[in-house]
């Protein structure tokens, strides 16, 4: 009589049907760990987009309030700002816009201040979407 | 795993919100110091812009919410509560419109709907404050520190869900008032008011007027200073000292160590609104008989004799009316001497009681005497004359001995009256009797006694009227005695360290102190403080919007007409402050003023001659070089008050001295605090804000 021997393992099939079931299982995983990803470079972007935004807005409040003309509602690119002979630029996925508008021009004579608002629009796209940073202030001086 | 990738993806949506919110409020934050800002300078400018003709000053519209604040920042710092919150709406008030306009088009800029709102608080929290001034017990609404502005924006998601964000600020404010303790009670003050080292100071005699009392343009370089004490409030003459002090009227301090004598100006009774005369400050009937009994007897032969003076101030016209004045006086060689030495052909450069047309009564500081001409007369009781009539001066001149011609005058037959009612004859002290009382002479009187017959014309004892036991009583018997140079009344508690008057620096406090100032200017590269008022913002159509104290590191000059919005002050720390055109307030604002003060230097007056100029002025220094108001073309009007180290250094610049008419402003003369602790300077505080808010983290 042949002596049955115990043989220790798993068969192909098994095999497979433990790969198939682990990828289904990791699958999803993968999926949020993509999803993660671009969120976190939509994050990026967005902070990015904020720091752009406020450093060209600091850097016209900080100029004065002649420092820059009134641009018109179109607004101009200000991809890269020159501070003590060093030039900062935003990448080029992003473009900067700035747009200076005199504030109610006929408001009361007497009052001793002009006003100017200043617009800083960032534009980028994340996630093949069009995405936009703006940025309102106003800035004064005597008439 | 799977745990590991839930929880890894929750830290990325939360990192991801944490960046969608900070880009949000970063978004909001910069709209939010954009309103931040326009409150601020709504605080700064609306008040200053309203024009109310009930407030006349730099105050906000009755009943809206930053009257509230304004009331509410004006009280003295110890009535503040621990923290007070006031709503600051931005649309409210007059300025409606104008920032209806700013905001509407903020809002559309910024691509805002209705889906945001703000709102705006002022707290104002006491232990952000500390009280300031140069005498913070006596006037106690000066005080700087901060405001605190919380700009709410709620953003609706909708009817039932919205947002609100609160972006923090801070913004200075310095409320000060346009006003110098001690110095401000004052009309006219001058530190050092002596011409000359000597015993007698006439030098300030200069000032040509005809018979009637009218300036005689002429013959005459100099022109008066006229004061009018209370700012046309037209204050009666009172008999006790405190009314002076304490009345809205401004006093007369004029320093020295020596007696300064001031001619006082002829005028007539045919002309009685003279604009120079000063004849209401003599004994006057109602029918402008002047003549006061003072001594009587029993003539031999004409029963009951009665010797009489009658006083009238000075004239160099050649109108007999005048000259008959003259020569009862010079008819003796001390007469000549005393109108010369004393120039008494000529009138005083001041006017310290206004002229005749408007008396102005004051109290006058300092000792100072008013000199006139006196005439004696001798009639019978019957009215009749006497013989002689006129009691002229026989005096003579020392070293000569008197000759015999004076001594046989009295002898004469013409003098039988005399000798006999007054039991004179030709000896040498009979000489002397009639010389010291009984003839024509110069003559002289406390300045203040002239206050009496400004009481009461008719009654010829001036000071009889005033009580011995109040000290006003000694001011008008005698321009020398231990009040004269003091701090007065509930002033003199003021700065318990500076007891009299004497020393302008020891109220340098009040106009000196560089904390008081809200703004500095370093303007020694350019003199036109017009233009550099208005590179500050502080000037808008020449109009001054600083409502507070501006100060110039060196000279400088206003050169155009100037009109400022609310009471403030300007200082000019080294060199001449010139004042090149008229200076006022703005329509509405006539209780507000404005202080010229050169700290180490002069104020000069090149105006125009139809010029008005609304300010009270101080000069100050340290040295002796400057410190003087000097009028080269003096402003027709000058309402508000002087004080300075000196006016004119020497008889020789008294004689082109131009004078212009000086005019109290009333709420200067504000009362220190009394027991409640609160000061009633309200009228002249001025409120400065800073122009940014500075965002608080």
């Amino acid at each position: 009589m042949m002596r049955k021997t115990c043989r220790h393992g798993f068969s192909f099939v098994e095999l497979v049907v433990a790969i198939t079931i682990m990828a289904i299982g990791i699958m999803p995983i993968m999926w949020f760990f993509s999803r993660s990803n671009m969120g976190t470079i939509k994050t990026r972007d967005e902070v990015y987009a904020q720091q752009y935004a406020a450093e060209l807005y600091d850097f016209v409040i900080a100029s004065g309030f002649n420092a820059y003309s009134p641009t018109g509602e179109a607004g101009v690119e200000v991809p890269a700002l020159t501070l003590a002979d060093e030039t900062i630029s935003i990448e080029e996925r992003f473009s900067r816009r700035l747009i200076v508008e005199d504030l109610a021009p006929a408001h009361n004579p007497d009052w001793p201040l002009l006003y100017r608002t200043v617009v800083v629009e960032v534009n980028w796209i994340a996630d093949q979407q069009q995405r936009s940073l703006k940025l309102t202030g106003i800035i004064h001086a005597p008439k | 795993m799977f745990l590991f990738a839930l929880g890894y993806s929750r830290f990325l949506s939360y990192q991801s919100d944490a960046a969608d919110k900070i880009g949000k409020k970063q978004k909001l934050s910069e709209f939010a110091s954009a309103l931040a800002t326009l409150s601020v300078h709504k605080l700064k400018y609306s008040a200053q812009l309203t024009n109310s003709t009930t407030a006349r000053r730099a105050w906000p519209e009755a009943g809206s919410a930053m009257a509230r604040l304004y009331d509410y920042l004006s009280q003295p710092l110890s009535k503040f509560e621990s923290a007070k919150h006031f709503p600051l709406p931005l649309l409210d008030g007059d300025d409606t419109s104008h920032l209806s306009m700013l905001l509407a088009q903020l809002w559309q800029t910024a691509g805002y709907g209705d889906e945001l709102k703000e709102a705006i608080t002022v707290t104002v929290m006491r232990d952000d404050f500390i009280q300031t001034g140069a005498a913070p017990e006596a006037y106690t609404r000066n005080k700087s520190g901060n405001l605190r502005i919380t700009v709410s924006l709620t953003i609706i998601h909708s009817e039932t869900f919205s947002t609100t964000l609160d972006f923090n600020y801070s913004c200075p404010v310095r409320i000060a008032t346009a006003h110098v303790p001690v110095l401000s009670k004052y009309n006219l003050y001058i530190e050092n008011a002596r011409l000359n080292s000597g015993e007698y100071d006439a030098g300030y005699n200069q000032v040509s007027v005809d018979s009637f009392g009218n300036f005689a343009d002429t013959r005459s370089k100099a022109r008066a200073l006229v004061l009018n004490n209370d700012g046309n409030l037209n204050l009666p003459v009172k008999l006790e000292f405190r009314n002076f002090v304490e009345d809205a009227r401004g006093l007369v301090y004029l320093g020295g160590d020596a007696s300064i004598f001031l001619n006082l100006a002829r005028s007539d009774a045919v002309a009685l609104n003279s604009e120079s005369g000063e004849g209401f400050q003599f004994f006057r009937r109602l029918n402008f008989d002047g003549l006061y009994p003072v001594y009587d007897g029993n003539s031999a032969e004409n029963g009951r004799m009665l010797i009489s003076f009658l006083d009238q101030g000075v004239s160099d016209d050649t109108d007999e009316r005048n000259l008959s004045f003259y020569r009862r006086i010079e008819s003796g060689f001390f007469g000549v001497k005393q109108v010369q030495e004393g120039r008494l052909r000529y009138s005083s450069i001041f006017r310290l009681f206004g002229v005749q047309a408007r008396p102005s009564p004051t109290l006058v500081q300092g000792n100072i005497l008013s000199q006139y001409l006196t005439i004696a007369i001798m009639k019978r009781d019957d009215g009749r004359p006497g013989r002689p009539l006129y009691l002229d001066n026989l005096s003579y001149s020392a070293p000569m001995l008197p000759d015999a011609y004076y001594y046989n005058c009295i002898n004469l037959p013409e003098y039988t009256d005399l000798q006999t009612a007054f039991g004179l004859d030709n000896s040498l002290d009979s000489y002397k009797q009639y010389v010291t009382r009984y003839s024509s002479r110069v003559n002289h009187r406390p300045y203040n006694q002239g206050l009496g017959f400004m009481h009461t014309q008719t009654n010829p004892d001036a000071v009889a009227l005033f009580p011995e036991s109040d000290l006003l009583n000694r001011f008008v018997t005698s321009s020398a005695h231990d009040a004269t140079h003091k701090v007065p009344g509930v002033f003199a508690e003021i700065y318990p360290d500076a007891a009299d008057l004497k020393m302008m620096s020891a109220f340098a406090k009040g106009f000196a102190d560089e904390a008081m100032a809200s703004y500095h200017i370093d303007n020694s590269e350019e003199p036109d403080a017009m233009k550099l008022l208005k590179q500050q913002g502080l000037l808008s159509q020449n109009r001054l919007v600083a409502d507070g104290w501006v100060r110039f590191s060196s000279a400088t000059t206003i050169n155009r007409r100037l009109e400022y919005m609310s009471s403030a002050g300007i200082v000019v720390e080294n060199g001449d402050l010139t004042i090149e055109a008229p200076v006022a307030p703005a329509g509405f604002r006539d209780d507000c003023l404005l202080y010229l003060v050169a700290l180490n230097g002069n104020v000069v007056f090149k105006t125009p001659p139809d010029a008005k100029v609304q300010a009270a002025v101080i000069a100050f220094s340290e040295t002796t070089d400057h410190g003087r108001v000097v009028f080269i073309a003096p402003p027709a009007e000058l309402r508000g008050a002087l004080a300075m180290k000196k006016l004119v250094r020497n008889s020789s610049e008294a004689e082109t001295f131009q004078g212009t008419s000086l005019v109290y402003f009333p709420a200067l003369a504000v009362k220190p605090a009394g027991s409640d602790g609160v000061s009633q300077d309200a009228q002249l505080l001025t409120f400065s804000f800073g122009q940014q808010p500075q965002e608080i983290r």
